[in-house]
């Protein structure tokens, strides 16, 4: 029986704390076995398709990416092999069916296709799936789309759904692993839209459960978005393998900030929870990596509005555009509001004040730079037109902040986050100068 | 009765307006435009049509939605969790049966 339907029984974990962090695909006297998958897999059939897993030469997991109905069908993952396994029975004789990929690395779309060939069983002579084994390159991200083309009637008939796509999760990213003796270790930066692979040691759940594990899940979720189940239980010939666990690798969504993780494992009709007492790991989320999405600053970029001193090199977008916050929340730590304190200095000294910043006396290159220990924000402004409101001092129109490694990042109205190492670049006709610069020790 | 297309040509010319000043960071300059008014103008009528474009477009009809009813407890439509108060209004109407 699935998890999630019988009676639940709080499992008292001990709290986690940093250790080390051992290989993976590795087995000792206390701990299990964790296998990370060899290859991704795609099987289509007639009015059916399935995505799993593969590690080792047999052993095979379903994955079920498509959680909310909207997602594509497959997953795949950047540098690792995806094999493309189609039914004959899709095709009539004679058709010449072709698959075809796409997928897109550093912005530039890469297309290709293979001739699917069905080999025949050589005791009935019945016709086999045609098998296509497809290596994604390593720096490959977004969507690779899949799609059948097959000669009908003496015309190219194109099978093609978006339920065809795959999914690609990135290459770079992080590791959790939650070791046999309790503990939760993080292996490299938890960053938005990068991969992250959970290492379950099943002997956790065994502690708990004892050998006769049913079902095993780890559940994640973002911020307030819906939890996300992945199987971390693997199969032997129809019973679960107690003493090895599958590490599913996931890809952190764009604008995630942080992630709560937890584990059910199920046994003789209970569900237990690890969970760390219920309060479940958490993890706080990074920054995008800049430019994950090369799309984001081209649409900076080719905005008609867009602000004269970006270029191409001098910044990179660090999400999409996002209309739910704006420079000033985020020069505050907000990425939910849009906050507006008044357009005139005195009323950024409040808020700013209100938050422990306190105004420098110059604009100078000391004061724009990067002390560790120290952070610092900048508004921008320019003197109005109307000599009624001129007198009253500059109108402020943006603020950005300083991050820890020293570049300027600004929310761009509704647009994207971006970084900018200088925080010049982004003066002219839209924010005017720079006016003033806040600090605040940590 | 709103006429759909009046109402659509004002929801039009609002957005173009949003749009233009989609790198402003003051979220008063969004509403301040004669489209906006004369959304507003339309009074509670426009309600029905107003929920429609707001389940789907921008996040500042709240404000719109602020200046017909008066009621300002979700927030002004300006400030604040835009977000939070979308789906607060949107919970708002199925209550209210709109």
């Amino acid at each position: 029986m699935p998890i999630g339907v019988k009676n639940q029984i709080a499992a008292n974990l001990p709290p986690v704390h940093g250790s080390s962090f051992p290989d993976v695909n590795t087995r000792t006297t206390s701990s299990s076995a964790i296998v990370k998958a060899d290859s991704y897999v795609a099987s289509f059939a007639r009015g059916q398709f399935q995505g799993y897993v593969q590690f080792g030469t047999h052993d095979t997991l379903n994955i079920s990416e498509d959680q909310n109905g909207r997602d594509p069908s497959f997953v795949g993952a950047a540098g690792k092999s995806f094999r493309v396994k189609v039914d004959p029975n899709m095709f009539k004789t004679g058709e010449h069916p072709k698959l075809y990929w796409e997928h897109s690395t550093k912005g530039e779309k890469g297309s290709s296709s293979a001739p699917l060939e069905f080999p025949r069983d050589l005791r009935s002579g019945a016709l086999l799936p045609a098998t296509v084994n497809i290596e994604i390159p390593k720096d490959a991200r977004g969507i690779m789309r899949l799609r059948l083309e097959a000669i009908k009637d003496g015309e190219p008939h194109v099978q093609w759904d978006p339920k065809f796509d795959v999914k690609i999760l990135p290459q770079t990213g992080a590791q959790i692993h939650f070791d046999s003796n309790w503990q939760a270790n993080t292996i490299g930066e938890i960053r938005a839209g990068d991969s992250l692979d959970l290492a379950y040691d099943m002997s956790r759940l065994r502690q708990i459960l004892g050998e006769d594990i049913t079902d095993a899940v780890a559940c994640v979720q973002f911020d307030d978005r819906p939890a996300l189940e992945f199987n971390i239980a693997i199969k032997q010939e129809g019973l679960i393998d107690s003493h090895a666990s599958f590490s599913p690798r996931i890809q952190i969504p764009y604008e995630a900030e942080s992630m709560k993780i937890w584990f059910k494992g199920e046994a003789d009709g209970h569900i237990v929870h690890d969970s760390r007492f219920g309060e479940n790991f958490r993890f706080d989320v990074g920054l995008a990596r800049g430019d994950s999405n090369p799309a984001w600053k081209q649409t900076i970029l080719g905005s008609r509005n867009a602000i004269v001193g970006l270029r191409e090199d001098n910044f990179t977008a660090l999400g999409p555009n996002n209309p739910l916050y704006n420079c000033i929340a985020w020069s505050i730590g907000s990425r939910h509001d849009w906050i507006w304190p008044g357009d005139k200095i005195s009323d950024f000294d409040g808020l700013y004040a209100q938050h422990g910043y306190h105004p420098l006396d110059s604009t100078d290159n000391h004061a724009l730079s990067h002390e560790p220990g120290v952070e610092k924000i900048a508004i921008y402004g320019y003197i109005s037109n109307r000599p009624s409101r001129a007198k009253q001092g500059p109108v402020v129109t943006h603020a950005a902040r300083q991050i820890d490694d020293g570049q300027w990042t600004s929310k761009l109205g509704s647009n994207s986050l971006i970084a900018h190492p200088d925080p010049r670049t982004i003066e002219g006709s839209t924010y005017g100068k720079l006016l003033k610069v806040y600090a605040r020790t940590k | 009765m709103i006429p759909r297309d009046d109402f659509e040509k004002c929801a039009r010319e609002w957005q173009e307006h949003i749009d233009a000043h989609s790198f402003t960071a003051n979220p008063f300059v969004y509403i301040e435009h004669d489209s906006f008014e004369n959304i507003v103008a339309m009074g509670k009528a426009a309600i029905p049509l107003i929920l429609e474009a707001y389940s789907e477009g921008h996040l500042f009809w709240g404000a719109a939605l602020v200046r017909i009813t008066g009621k300002d407890d979700f927030g002004n439509g300006v400030t604040g969790n835009l977000g939070a108060q979308r789906t607060s209004w949107l919970n708002w109407s199925k209550e209210a049966e709109i």
